[in-house]
């Protein structure tokens, strides 16, 4: 296994995915391991909890 | 078990009675039939209608289209954002109050906001193009859903039974299953039932399906992914668990490169916020 599917499959088993990465994840899945879909799939993340943080939620 | 609770399926029959555009609309577009009409004269036809006038100018004086000074009559709205631009708004801002209806079955105020965040993101996507483009993406955007809305205006009891109680399977074949026809085709039959430019019912029509287009298709593609990219930050909701597949056909198409998406996506959640008040104008 990769090893950022190892890193992936842990983080999940921690259960530290937020509901926000899980719902990306299910928006993205299909495609997912296409490298400039994690790229934009990052950005999404990054904008979001940015946004997050402004809103103070 | 879905089969047991089937209702009757949509029917040419009731496809027919969708609503009519308001006069205006109707008025506005057999002058636009005519050859050699101005865009003058078609000011003038606007003109007559103080609703339409009043909503436009609402919309050209607000921070949206963001001109610093007043613009004060529709021929001056028609030079700041050309014809075609005011003739779409009129058309949406139409749609929209036609379509104001209650349902419990999704939040109404949250569709638009989904639909609105669509037509910013897919304008923003295509910022290089020509005006004409830019703002049949906006428009196309707003209104690619829209056939959702004619489920709700024509099949109410059906729309809240299809949203409530099967929310988790709302893609486009329970669509088919449930109602006889999906979204993208009950929006097409509303757009050419109000004379819709081309372009913007190819969108509807096809708004899940990028790669079916023969024409249009970077302006159907923008819409598809700015859908997926509204769905993903979760801007408002379309009353729909289904997501379409991220399609890379249409990725590519645009040309965004991911390290563009990022200035995008924060310039129009910016202009999503500020235009709350639009929104509110628009209905
Ligand atoms: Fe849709
Ligand atoms: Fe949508």
């Amino acid at each position: 296994m990769a090893e950022e599917v190892k890193d992936e499959v842990a983080r999940k088993e921690s259960g530290t995915m937020t509901a926000f990465d899980r719902h990306l994840e299910r928006c993205l899945s299909m495609i997912m391991h296409h490298d400039e879909v994690r790229q934009i799939a990052d950005v999404i993340k990054r904008v979001k909890s940015e946004r997050m943080v402004q809103e103070g939620g | 078990m879905v089969e047991s609770m089937l209702p009757n399926k949509l029917s040419e029959a009731q496809l027919v009675d969708l609503p009519s555009p308001p006069g205006i609309i109707q008025k506005l577009h057999s002058c636009m039939a005519e050859e050699e009409v101005s865009s003058n004269e078609l000011a003038r036809v606007i003109e007559t209608d103080q609703a339409f006038t009043a909503r436009i100018l609402k919309l050209v004086n607000s921070p949206f289209y963001g001109f610093t000074r007043d613009i004060a009559s529709v021929q001056e709205a028609v030079t700041m954002i050309g014809f075609h631009a005011v003739h779409q708004l009129l058309l949406a801002t139409s749609l929209l109050s036609e379509f104001r209806t209650k349902n419990s079955a999704i939040n109404i105020d949250d569709f638009w906001r989904h639909s609105f965040g669509v037509g910013v993101i897919a304008r923003r996507i295509l910022n290089t193009v020509d005006r004409d483009t830019k703002q049949a993406a906006f428009v196309s955007g707003v209104l690619h859903d829209i056939g959702r809305l004619v489920y709700m205006k024509i099949m109410p009891d059906t729309f809240v039974t299809f949203y409530t109680e099967l929310s988790m399977v709302t893609d486009l074949e329970a669509e088919v299953k449930f109602f006889g026809i999906d979204h993208q085709e009950t929006g097409r039959a509303l757009a050419q039932k109000w004379n819709f430019p081309e372009s913007v019912t190819t969108v509807i029509a096809n708004h899940h399906n990028p790669d079916a287009v023969e024409n249009h298709g970077l302006l159907v593609s923008a819409v598809n992914i700015a859908d997926i990219l509204c769905h993903a930050l979760q801007i408002g909701d379309s009353g729909n668990y289904y997501v379409s597949e991220f399609n890379l056909g249409a990725w590519k198409r645009i040309g965004l490169i991911p390290e563009d998406l990022e200035g995008i996506l924060k310039k129009a959640l910016d202009e999503i916020d500020e235009s709350e008040k639009v929104v509110a104008q628009l209905r």
